[in-house]
């Protein structure tokens, strides 16, 4: 039988790395249909590269995705996943490879660990850099949450993945599995000899590919001399606009240089080649992560003179074809004087369609931890004076089979109370709280009440769709699992009737990014009772967004929070009352207590930094 | 980034000093620091005329400060000017406690648009001077060896001013040809209204004139 295999691209603003993954994917895609696989090549919205042929673009669909309140741009990777995810899940193919960076495989991986959907699905991660690497190396700026949001998808999906293919994968490493591109032979530029005429530092201008050691060494060179009559060119796409390295920095440097030099904003592979193969050109690839693994093979074997620094992945595969340095570049001029096209270079050649028959083969085999004992569940829910939404809530609860309903009551009018008794039953008990108490305090009281193994905690004007209650269940047949929230179907009018106007999506482990927002999850969630216990409940002083401080004391105590991608909650959204609701406007409140959760000790420092540096709303 | 106002570290405001370069780059930034409190980084406000406000902490190093005796350096501030709606139509700073103004607030946008200038192959523009600043800034780029960044001088009679290579970077203008990088900041004695004499652009490899510019001439 045909084996189906999903090739995924990039998102982001990553031109370069976007065209060497969508260059290099083009040939896995050939390979594997060369060795019988079905294959298809999705570029989510947001590709940031020209597409090769036969990739099928993602369109966003509808319901529209929201992903919390950062600006849409920087959950660009959370809210594509979970666009790619709802593609997977409804055509499910046998392997899926997609990029480390910005962990847009997590949606699709969390569904599949929660067994949700893509059971029989690999997962195969490209072990490019990720974000705290490239932000460490400069790569990224730290100007919004965007960073922090993709380094918490790729730490679970690194978890969650079957495996992840790297080109200098070593075996020490588990999980990683030493893969390259296809490599294809070009025709080669014809051997030359000679003076180089220009030194070509291949690459954008980050740390991580090399740019801050170049730029130091040809600045000394240039003082020595040996630049004269020489051009420094570099090619590839330098950031404006920005601190660190970028083109203005470059051109503040240039101020005392006396060699001539220019930079060529360019990503394309087949144009990069292009300019390299031109007589006289020394290409020099100096990064130590840099996402150039086609290029630099396509020059290699045109016969392009290439100087490669030892800390590049694709160092050791190289090696006879190009000059191998160290990474400070220092003996750069030894290879100025005599141009010559090293001999073509004798590439591994990975049997990817072999690869990829095993980690399907791998994947069926692997064992499923699954519970299957009965667990007992009790519902809560507080309410006041919405007898007509409650009664809806407990409808949609299904027939879900040991479930007690607690919903605690907290001072609603005479006639209401004669509504609820109507809905009183012998599995669902009604208990007068305080009137006016506070939502934690109610759901602390009904959760006292509540004899489940489960708690499930819901608002009296939402409800479960789609047997959402039952999939909340089910999922703590996994004895990892200690809490388990859901997409949430966003209505503006009844919630569940009519169309949804937008799904609203979380991470579940947030990682970091959960200090600055709650991308966790929502109040309506559920929890094994003994871990809400041992969490010591929700917090009962007056806290705004009780929920996120609640997330963020599971996540100090590194319980496990999953996030069902299907929704499993229609939930009422009041989106013209909330300039109102001013409690839901001011962050810092909510954030102390989180910070507090989190652990981190002397904040107001940090936290002024982090504001500045984020750019995140300042509330008067 | 130009240690601008560097001179007012000797001319305190409550004890404080700082001075606000306005945008510069698509960034707004400045510096400020209390010799008394070294250590302590101080924080300002932003405000437009439109109501927006933004208030920043100045704790990012700047080798310019640090050269001038600012303690460590650790005293700029600079953020990205689309973080605050509306400051192309001009920024007050303030220190956040006092409310009072730093030295060179507000800044306002500069007006005019500037003036090209042509000597043989050689193509120079010079952008209208910010208010009070003295540098001139520009893009000078020769047609006939588009990698030749220039090295340019002011000169005042027969003393010269100042001399800078043209290699900075700036988003590509219209009429403004190479590859991006023939950028240059001039520094003045003065602002370009306030010099007597005027100030002559040479072209400081071949000795050409390219420019001679009055009090008005921008």
């Amino acid at each position: 039988m045909t084996s189906k295999a999903a090739l995924v691209l990039p998102v982001g603003a990553d031109e370069w790395r976007a065209a060497n993954l969508a260059a290099g994917f083009a040939r896995v895609a050939e390979d594997l249909a060369g060795g019988g696989f079905e294959v298809e090549v999705f570029a989510l919205p947001g590709a940031a590269t020209e597409l090769p042929a036969r990739v099928t673009t993602l369109a966003w669909s509808d319901p529209p995705i929201l992903a919390g309140p950062a600006a849409a741009h920087l959950s660009l990777s959370l809210r594509a996943g979970h666009q790619l995810w709802r593609r997977l899940a409804a055509n499910p193919p046998d392997i899926v490879l997609a990029p480390l960076g910005g962990g847009i495989l997590q949606p699709a991986l969390m569904s599949r660990d929660l067994g949700e959907s893509l059971g029989d699905t690999a997962m195969v991660l490209w072990g490019e850099a990720g974000a705290a690497r490239r932000m460490e190396l400069g790569d990224i700026e730290p100007v919004g949450v965007e960073a922090v949001i993709a380094e918490a998808m790729e730490s679970a999906a690194r978890r969650l993945a079957d495996a992840t293919a790297r080109p200098d994968a070593s075996a020490d490493r588990p999980g990683e599995i030493r893969l390259a591109f296809p490599f294809r032979p070009s025709p080669r530029t014809a051997s030359r000899g000679g003076r180089t005429q220009e030194i070509v530092c291949v690459g954008p201008a980050s740390g991580r590919h090399g740019a801050d050691a170049f730029l130091t060494v040809i600045e000394r060179l240039g003082h020595e001399g040996v630049l004269t009559g020489r051009t420094v060119t570099f090619l590839g796409p330098w950031r404006e606009g920005t601190a660190g390295l970028g083109k203005a920095m470059l051109g503040r440097r240039a101020r005392d240089w006396r060699f001539a030099f220019t930079q060529v904003d360019e990503s394309r592979p087949g144009k990069v080649l292009d300019h390299l193969r031109r007589p006289g050109v020394l290409a020099v690839f100096p990064g130590a992560a840099a996402d150039d693994e086609v290029i630099l093979a396509d020059c290699l074997s045109a016969g392009v003179a290439s100087v490669v620094a030892s800390h590049h992945p694709m160092a050791s595969w190289v090696s006879g074809a190009a000059s191998i340095i160290d990474p400070d570049l220092a003996d750069l001029a030894d290879h100025f004087d005599s141009v010559v096209a090293q001999r073509p270079p004798a590439f591994e050649t990975p049997d990817w369609p072999e690869v990829f028959e095993s980690a399907i083969a791998a994947r069926r085999s692997s064992p499923v931890v699954r519970t299957r004992q009965t667990r007992s569940a009790s519902l809560c829910i507080t309410h006041r004076d919405r007898p007509d939404a409650l009664a809806a809530a407990l409808a949609s609860r299904g027939g879900t089979a040991g479930l007690t309903t607690i919903v605690v009551d907290t001072g609603s009018e005479t006639a209401t109370l004669d509504a609820l008794g109507a809905l009183e039953s012998d599995d669902v008990r009604i208990i007068q709280g305080s009137p006016g108490a506070r939502q934690p305090w109610a759901r602390n009281l009904a959760a006292e009440h509540a004899g489940g193994d489960i708690l499930i905690f819901l608002d009296d004007d939402n409800l479960f769709i789609d047997d959402g209650l039952a999939r909340l269940v089910a999922a703590f047949e996994d004895p990892r699992i200690d809490i388990v929230v859901s997409t949430l179907s966003l209505f503006d009018g009844a919630p569940g009737q009519g169309l949804p106007a937008a799904d609203l999506v979380f991470m579940g482990e947030a990682g970091w990014a959960g200090l600055l927002y709650n991308g966790f999850g929502d109040a309506n969630f559920a929890i094994r009772r003994d871990r809400f216990a041992e969490i010591g409940c929700f917090a009962d002083d007056d806290v705004a967004a009780f929920d996120w401080v609640f997330f963020a004391k599971a996540q100090a105590r590194g319980l496990t929070i999953a996030v069902l991608q299907k929704p499993a909650i229609a939930y009422r959204r009041d989106l013209f009352g909330r300039d109102a609701k001013w409690r839901k406007r001011d962050l810092e409140g909510p954030r102390r207590h989180v910070l507090r959760a989190y652990e981190i000790g002397q904040t107001s420092k940090i936290i002024a930094a982090l504001g500045q540096c984020l750019s995140l709303p300042f509330v008067e | 980034m130009y240690a601008s106002g560097a001179s007012d570290l000797e001319r305190p405001i409550d004890g404080r000093l700082g001075w606000f370069e306005g945008v510069r780059d698509d960034r707004i930034c400045g510096w400020t620091y209390d010799p008394a409190r070294p250590g302590r980084p101080l924080e300002v406000t932003l405000a437009t005329a439109s109501g927006a406000r933004r208030s920043i902490l100045a704790d990012r190093f700047r080798a310019d400060l640090q050269a001038a005796g600012a303690c460590d350096g650790w005293h700029g501030f600079s953020i990205p000017l689309a973080v605050l709606p509306d400051a192309e139509g001009g920024v007050e700073c303030l220190w956040s406690d006092s409310g009072r103004a730093l030295s060179g607030s507000p800044w306002s946008a500069p007006r005019g648009s500037g003036r090209a200038f042509r000597a043989g192959s050689v193509m120079l523009s010079l952008d209208p001077p910010n208010p009070g600043d003295p540098r001139l800034t520009g893009y000078v780029h020769d047609r006939h060896e588009p990698l030749r960044r220039l090295r340019l001088r002011a000169r005042r009679g027969d003393d010269f001013v100042s001399s800078t290579t043209a290699s900075l970077h700036r988003g590509r203008r219209r009429g403004e040809a190479g590859d991006g990088f023939h950028g240059f900041i001039l520094a003045l004695p003065a602002p370009l209204r306030m010099l007597e004499g005027g100030v002559e652009i040479v072209d400081a490899d071949s000795g050409r004139r390219l420019a001679w510019l009055g009090a008005r001439s921008l």
